[in-house]
């Protein structure tokens, strides 16, 4: 069967490189899966759940926000702003940055350009709590 | 022939100068490994999203402000990202020496952007047109710093008062070898020489891209992204660039410290020796002429 090549790639690293049966990724229209074949395809990435499958494994990802493209070929490519694997969240330290933000929204008066960056460190953050505690029992 | 007391002050000195030269490479070395690293693991990144932008802009369905061409358009510019200090060789000297032939060469209206003190200064010693200098940091940059700097080029280049927009830099091809290189940012096209490239006939049966939610809205997201990304690209391979020059250069210095004073403590102890087989002399002839 064909497979898909996929690369997931931030400004500090490549995450991911490797062959997948399938991939499904937030995106602005919400969540859509690639298979082998997809027709091209440019999208921009929301922060949520990346996920890899192939044979018997899956990796759950968060992203937060960047570009996917799907190519001829069925190549794949993920430009995250950030990625991480699930079981490398810090929920502490996730819960303690949305804590931060909400205090930070409540309190004081800021522009709009500052509400924004505050807004999406919220929403960044509450999506990798999310992703991390839907998979901790999974945990090892 | 310098007297045994100038030798022994000119030694001391040189390892004075020496020991200076020694911190400095062990500074530059630390901050190149650091820098490099930085700049070969985002490499992926920037060239993905170079590709991207490539294949969309050959795709004749999306139309954005920063995809339109101004072929009659008088005027270049010229985004330079030089260092702040000097001591990294030819690195600098190199760059704007290329910066300043290929403005001559091109002979259009050629406004510069500078980054970094070095170029900045030579500029406006040969009175060119600087519209905009931004200021190099001594730390590691990231992508919010860039943003305005992105903003600017972006702006300029509305305005549709430029052609082209293109970026100076030394690519960092590995810590003995940098390259003085010109990237062209704008408008997105296939660099010279990516052009002989086995993927060309594929591409030219371009397929149709889908969009989602729409072509205006990814192009308005991804556009700037990608213009930031290669800016810091370039400025992550500069910094690069610039302290592998260094370390190079204060190695070579140490270096040529240590050969001077083997050389100089020869010739001290040559003279010394000399000195005391004359005093020798001197005292025997003294006994043999009593006697």
């Amino acid at each position: 069967m064909q497979k898909l090549h996929f690369q997931l790639v931030t400004p500090e690293r490549t995450v991911l490189n490797e062959e997948l049966d399938s991939l499904s990724c937030p995106t602005e229209m919400g969540q859509i899966t690639v298979l082998p074949g997809h027709i091209p395809l440019v999208a921009t990435l929301v922060p949520g759940e990346l996920i890899a499958k192939r044979q018997g494994k899956e990796d759950f990802i968060h992203v937060s926000g960047g570009f996917i493209e799907v190519r001829k070929n069925s190549e794949v490519i993920a430009l995250a702003d950030a990625a991480e694997h699930h079981y490398d969240i810090d929920i502490k330290k996730a819960e303690e940055a949305v804590e931060r933000a909400k205090n930070e929204m409540a309190k004081k008066k800021m522009s709009a350009e500052e509400y924004t960056v505050i807004a999406s460190i919220l929403n960044k953050n509450q999506s990798r709590i999310r992703v991390a505690r839907k998979h901790s029992q999974k945990r090892h | 022939m310098p007297g045994i007391k100038e030798l022994k002050t000119r030694i001391k000195s040189i390892g004075g100068t020496r020991k200076v030269t020694r911190a400095m490479q062990m500074v530059s070395a630390a901050k190149m490994r650091k820098s490099q690293d930085a700049t070969l693991k985002s490499r992926t990144y920037s060239t993905l999203a170079w590709e991207l932008i490539l294949n969309l802009s050959s795709t004749e369905q999306v139309m954005a402000d920063l995809l339109k061409t101004y072929p009659d358009a008088k005027k270049v510019a010229v985004l330079v990202l030089s260092s702040n200090r000097g001591m990294v060789g030819s690195l600098n000297t190199n760059l704007l020496n290329m910066v300043l032939q290929s403005t001559a060469q091109r002979g259009l209206d050629t406004d510069f952007i500078t980054y970094g003190r070095k170029g900045r200064d030579v500029m406006v010693k040969t009175h060119k047109e600087v519209v905009a200098d931004f200021e190099k940091f001594d730390r590691v940059i990231t992508t919010t710093d860039i943003a305005p700097i992105a903003e600017f080029i972006a702006d300029l280049y509305n305005s549709g008062k430029y052609e082209k927009v293109f970026i100076y830099y030394n690519h960092f091809v590995s810590t003995l070898a940098q390259k003085p290189t010109v990237k062209q940012l704008l408008p997105f096209e296939k660099q010279v020489e990516h052009a002989v490239d086995a993927k060309t006939e594929e591409e030219k049966e371009k397929s149709e891209y889908l969009f989602e939610p729409t072509a205006e809205e990814v192009m308005k997201s991804l556009l700037p992204r990608i213009i930031e990304s290669q800016i810091y690209q370039t400025i992550l391979e500069s910094e690069a660039s610039e302290q592998s020059a260094r370390m190079v250069m204060m190695k070579n210095a140490t270096e040529a410290a240590g050969d001077l004073i083997s050389d100089l403590t020869l010739t001290y102890n040559k003279l010394r020796q000399n000195k005391i087989t004359t005093e020798l002399a001197e005292i025997t002839a003294g006994k043999i002429a009593l006697e």
